[in-house]
């Protein structure tokens, strides 16, 4: 772990703060949530809208107050990425060119600001590598085959387990149908980049392995929301992502294993 | 026929409300941004990135939004 010992003290003296914001959202989140279910997408929107705005002002008001530097404006922005997405999810144009699923258009918002989030040096904390494996060797890169083993698992038997009855790729295959496939195999890089790459990190820095397990229950929050009970395998795969970036901090191995379970999922099934 | 019938689904006719609200939101916080710049000057300008976070999907969306519209109407 690369961060410094002194900011890793100061922080983490303060993990009540965390507990009380971590609960704030997941209680606003189900709260949207519920609106969404209950009286439709228009409002659900609005719900989520006002969580992302809500944790921005938060990060801005931390960064006014001299904290620009410090975990707490980058861990609330970063995390507003989660209400964000929902919004994403409700909000991006429709497109029924994409049979398979429509609103796919989603997907590559939350990839270019991931990037950004990546690449972002006002961002502090240590990200998990991308390109070079952090400890060189074959047990770093078996470990990372491994992943991708159980995601490509994972995706053939969510694909046989779990009941669908839409269109299928294999069957009268067209651009479109491949196009919504990408889509969705892109999706399960971006929640890979977005929540293993970057929030777990600042997490982990802030309220350690309670930091670790909050940014997996907000990334299965998205998932589930977003696929409903197709979402089994990719959580199940989260659960083995979250602790080989953790352990390795090393991510492409993640990404690519939750894009070819997405991709094996909806070709597949 | 496969290639008219694709071509012809890309076409985005309804805009129902909900795709408003992240342009509300969007424009909500661009102008927050401007008016921090505005009154905290360059100094304190590293706090506009924590705005850049969210902006940047929701422009990407909106930027979705204009360019099927404008398709659908050149169409």
């Amino acid at each position: 772990m690369a961060v410094s010992t002194a900011i890793t003290r100061s922080i983490r003296a303060a993990p009540v703060s965390f507990s009380a914001g971590v609960l704030a959202s997941a209680a606003t989140l189900c709260g949207a949530e519920a609106i969404y279910r209950l009286s439709g997408a228009f409002w659900g929107a609005v719900g989520f809208a006002a969580i992302a705005l809500v944790m921005v002002q938060l990060a801005v008001l931390a960064g006014i107050r001299g904290a620009v530097h410090s975990h707490v404006p980058a861990l609330l922005a970063v995390a507003s990425l989660v209400p964000l997405t929902r919004l994403l999810m409700l909000g991006v144009p429709a497109v029924s060119f994409l049979r398979l699923n429509p609103n796919a258009l989603w997907v590559l918002p939350l990839i270019i600001a991931s990037v950004y989030a990546y690449r972002a040096h006002w961002i502090p904390g240590a990200r998990p590598h991308v390109l070079h494996l952090p400890s060189p060797g074959w047990p770093s890169l078996e470990i990372q085959a491994a992943v991708v083993a159980v995601g490509a698992l994972l995706g053939v038997l969510g694909a046989y387990i779990v009941p669908y009855a839409g269109p299928h790729v294999l069957s009268h295959q067209d651009a479109a149908k491949w196009t919504g496939a990408v889509l969705f195999a892109l999706a399960g890089a971006a929640e890979e980049l977005a929540w293993r790459g970057i929030l777990q990190g600042l997490m982990a820095d802030v309220a350690g392995c309670m930091g670790v397990m909050a940014c997996f229950v907000l990334s299965a929050y998205v998932t589930v929301a977003w696929m409903g009970w197709n979402s089994v395998a990719p959580v199940i795969l989260s659960v083995v992502t979250t602790v080989v970036v953790c352990r390795t901090r090393f991510v492409t191995g993640s990404v690519t294993a939750h894009s070819l379970l997405n991709f094996l999922l909806v070709v597949l099934r | 026929m496969m290639d008219s019938l694709t071509s012809a689904s890309l076409q985005f006719q309804k805009t129902p409300p909900v795709y408003f609200v992240s342009i509300a939101l969007l424009l909500l916080l661009l102008v927050e941004r401007e008016m921090i710049r505005a009154w905290l000057g360059v100094g304190k300008a590293a706090v506009c990135r924590v705005i850049d976070l969210a902006v940047l999907p929701l422009a990407v969306s909106f930027l979705f939004f204009i360019v099927l519209r404008v398709y659908t109407m050149l169409r």
